[in-house]
């Protein structure tokens, strides 16, 4: 692990929930940076080096993505189905992080091959919590391929 | 006379041969002419009492009838049909009620015969007396109805439920005149039944007369009757002490009665004794002797020889209305058996015709191989027809390729199967022929015929679908909305977290953005909430239907968007006609203000944004449309927009239910609504029909 700060792609519709990861993870000792898309087209074309996210100096690949699930124009179960088809993004560690606990999202998201599910809590010390944990376990612990 | 010579030949000797037996027959011969009697015989005049055939000379035969025969129907009414049935079939016979000239009715069993020879249409008729045969018949129908109670165990038959007096009175006296013995039938108790035969009159006028006497000749009548199976019970009576013998008429194991014989005396007879019995039951000596010597004589052999047949006859008797009783009983049974069955047909009957399901009798053709090759419809129920539509030809072949118009009978493997299995088999099917969806259920009642009873479901599976359909849509509904409530929870519950920190730093920049934050989630929960309850009345049409204008409609529409649209300089135009609409107005006036909000929303930065409401006339229907310059849809997301909570653009104020409910009105008013866009940059176009909707005359002026 080098000095580089870790790139996070947050694919979030949300404002306030970005704001909320955002906040989380400045306050998080590993260094990351956050990419934030608001929508299921924007974090395609992120990843797929589309316009406007052609320049890879501008738009460096994220060596993980957060991902919530339902998300107008393009859903995120249908992001992770397309990043898990694809050679090179699969290998992306993807959490997904939403406020849907629907067995039918959980399944799918597995089916799909994500790396992990978790459920946005309805309270501020939990939901610090969990972030910390996020972070902990994904940024501390977790080795990223090169 | 030569036997080759015959006595009569044809000509007037034959004729004077035939009206003698018309003057001499006992039974009624008439003529009947028009529907009048033309002509009678003597019997006839005589069979109704009458004194002269001018009685019945001229008259119809209702004027000798009464208004209405036995069973109820009219004797105009039956007359008819019998006469025109003798005309038809050449002859009737039936029995009829005629009235006698003394009122009363008599039953007379008539033959009609049609004399076609002649060159009028005459009808000869037969009269012959039929009360004895009426009598007959109501003594066995009495028998029968009485033999109904026999067979219940506990009530005890008797000689009179199973004998005719009269008929047995006959046969004893007959008996006894042939043989000269004295005959009486008793109860077995010694009681007299018939009346006695050929007593002397020691017995009759002497002993019987005495009441002490009497009760021994029953006492002996009952002991000398007695049952015995193999022989006749044969000694000197136990009253006066002539010679008795008895045999018991026993039906089924049950004495009913003694049939007696004897008053005779022989050698053996001891006269002193005799004269003796006179004092015991206090006789008149003098009549008792007279009399005793009145008491025929007769050898103890013949004696024997006659109670033996006796026996012989009481034993037939016996046995005979056994197999009576037997007979009688199992014709009882039958007519209640088929009085059942028909009572079951009549209920099957019913059930058949009024049931909602259809049913189909088959019968399964095969081919000299004894494969299964077609089958053909034998009968079917009102339902089928009311189901299928088919009505099944009467005298037609009716095969399965001819009543569905297929190649192929249909399902005939399955249906044979059954056929031959005699396995129930149920089933779903969409009938192609009918094109219509059936349950159905096929059993066999016996080999090489199977019955379809069926159901016509098109209905309830489409029913069916409608409702998964719903249960679907409010399942994801459901969903949608915990997940989107939940949302704004959580950023409530997350930046009221954050104000607390913020509150200790006293960082003002911070708090005021954290309760940004709050207030928005806060506002946008309210406002889905709304929204939601919005949705839920649409369905309800809680509002009256009242007739409006468009354009009535459109400015409350307007007017409730003018907050809004005012900063964004955007330009309503209103180019359509003067249409007149039934409905909900506060909901329609709903459905512009989203759409036009929606268009006004998704304007882009360009100088002329333009929303215009107005309408077309396709082929058959009116369109209404509300068209934008504004940023487009992408073709992608069509499909989905109208959908509940697809929101396009998510950094944009609403919920997404905006579309959602568009949609619920107007398909609550029977309409449907889409939407066309070229693409993004290009603007786009919301149409919606409006059944009902219609056009007065020319266009408004903007």
């Amino acid at each position: 692990m080098n000095g580089e700060p870790i790139t996070i792609l947050l694919v979030e519709d949300d404002q306030a929930h970005a704001e909320i990861v955002r906040r989380n993870m400045a306050d998080f000792r590993v260094a990351n940076r956050i990419v934030h898309v608001e929508d299921g087209q924007q974090a395609l074309d992120y990843l797929f080096r589309r316009e406007p996210y052609a320049d890879p100096q501008f738009n460096p690949r994220p060596s993980m993505i957060l991902l919530d699930l339902r998300m107008p124009k393009v859903d995120g179960l249908e992001v992770l189905r397309q990043i898990k088809d694809d050679e090179v993004l699969r290998r992306i560690p993807t959490v997904i992080l939403t406020t849907s606990a629907a067995e039918s999202d959980l399944a799918k998201a597995y089916t799909y091959g994500v790396g992990s599910y978790l459920v946005k809590p309805v309270d501020f010390s939990k939901f610090t919590e969990l972030m910390e944990s996020f972070g902990y376990y994904w940024l501390a612990w977790n080795r990223f391929p090169e | 006379m030569a036997v080759d010579t015959m006595p009569f030949y044809l000509g007037n000797p034959v004729l004077d041969a035939f009206k003698v037996f018309f003057d001499q027959s006992p039974d009624g011969s008439l003529i009947l002419s028009g529907g009048i009697f033309v002509e009678c015989n003597p019997a006839a005049v005589s069979m109704l009492g009458y004194s002269d055939k001018s009685c019945i000379i001229g008259k119809n035969p209702l004027a000798i009838s009464p208004l209405a025969q036995a069973d109820g129907v009219p004797s105009a009414e039956k007359s008819q049909r019998m006469m025109a049935e003798a005309l038809r079939e050449g002859c009737c016979r039936f029995d009829w009620l005629h009235t006698r000239a003394d009122g009363g009715d008599i039953w007379i069993e008539v033959v009609l015969t049609r004399l076609s020879s002649c060159d009028q249409n005459y009808i000869h008729v037969s009269w012959r007396d039929a009360v004895e045969k009426k009598r007959t018949q109501q003594a066995l129908e009495d028998r029968l109805i009485a033999l109904d109670i026999a067979d219940e165990p506990a009530k005890e038959v008797n000689f009179y439920d199973l004998f005719d007096v009269e008929s047995i009175q006959t046969v004893q006296d007959a008996f006894a005149q042939a043989t000269g013995v004295a005959s009486i039938i008793t109860l077995p108790d010694g009681t007299p039944i018939t009346r006695p035969s050929n007593f002397c009159r020691l017995c009759n006028d002497v002993i019987r007369k005495t009441e002490k006497g009497f009760s021994n000749c029953c006492k002996s009548d009952a002991a000398i009757g007695r049952y015995s199976q193999f022989a006749p019970i044969i000694q000197p009576c136990l009253s006066g002490g002539l010679w008795d013998a008895g045999s018991s008429i026993t039906v089924g194991g049950r004495h009913l009665a003694s049939w007696l014989i004897g008053q005779v005396r022989n050698e053996e007879l001891d006269e002193e004794k005799m004269m003796e019995y006179a004092d015991v039951i206090g006789a008149d000596p003098l009549k008792f002797a007279e009399a005793l010597r009145e008491v025929p004589v007769m050898s103890r052999e013949r004696f024997e020889q006659i109670s033996r047949t006796l026996f012989l006859f009481a034993s037939e008797l016996s046995q005979k209305a056994f197999l009576n009783v037997q007979q009688a009983r199992t014709i009882r049974q039958n007519q209640r058996t088929e009085a059942a069955l028909r009572s079951s047909e009549e209920r099957f009957r019913a059930l058949f015709q009024t049931m909602t399901e259809g049913v189909a009798l088959h019968e399964v053709i095969y081919n000299a191989d004894g494969k299964a090759v077609d089958y053909r419809l034998v009968m079917v129920n009102p339902a089928y027809t009311r189901h299928t539509g088919l009505v099944l030809p009467p005298h037609g072949e009716n095969l399965a390729t001819q009543i569905y118009g297929t190649d192929e009978p249909p399902y005939l493997d399955v249906f044979s199967k059954v056929a031959s299995t005699g396995e129930p088999y149920s089933f779903e099917l969409f009938f192609v022929p009918l094109n219509r969806h059936f349950s159905v259920s096929v059993i066999s009642p016996c080999i090489g015929q199977f019955a379809t009873v069926f159901e016509d479901i098109t209905d309830r599976l489409r029913k069916n679908k409608e409702l998964q359909e719903k249960n679907e849509e409010m399942s994801r509904f459901t969903y949608a909305v915990s997940h989107d409530l939940k949302s704004p929870l959580v950023t409530i519950m997350t930046f009221l977290g954050y104000l607390k920190q913020d509150l200790v730093k006293n960082d003002t920049a911070t708090i005021e953005k954290d309760l940004g934050f709050i207030n928005k989630a806060a506002d946008k929960m309210s406002k889905l909430l709304d929204e939601l309850l919005q949705l839920s009345r649409i369905g309800r049409k809680t509002n009256p239907q009242v007739e409006m204008s468009l354009k009535d409609v459109v400015r409350d529409a307007l007017d409730m968007v003018a907050g809004r649209i005012a900063g964004k300089r955007v330009q309503i135009k209103e180019s359509y006609g003067k249409l007149q609409l039934v409905g909900d107005r506060p909901r329609i006036a709903e459905v512009f203000q989203n759409l036009i909000d929606n268009a006004v929303k998704y304007m882009s930065d360009r100088p002329d944004p333009l929303v215009e409401i107005g309408h077309e006339v396709s082929e058959f229907e009116v369109i209404i449309f509300v068209r934008d310059n504004g940023i487009g849809i992408d073709s992608r997301h069509l499909p989905k927009l109208f959908g509940l909570f697809e929101k396009l653009n998510p950094g944009t104020e609403g919920t997404g239910i905006g579309l959602a409910l568009v949609k619920r009105i107007i398909e609550v008013h029977g309409g449907r609504v889409w939407v066309e866009s070229e693409g993004p940059g290009k603007g786009s176009i919301f149409r919606f029909t409006f059944p009902g909707i219609k056009i007065m005359d020319g266009k408004q002026e903007e």
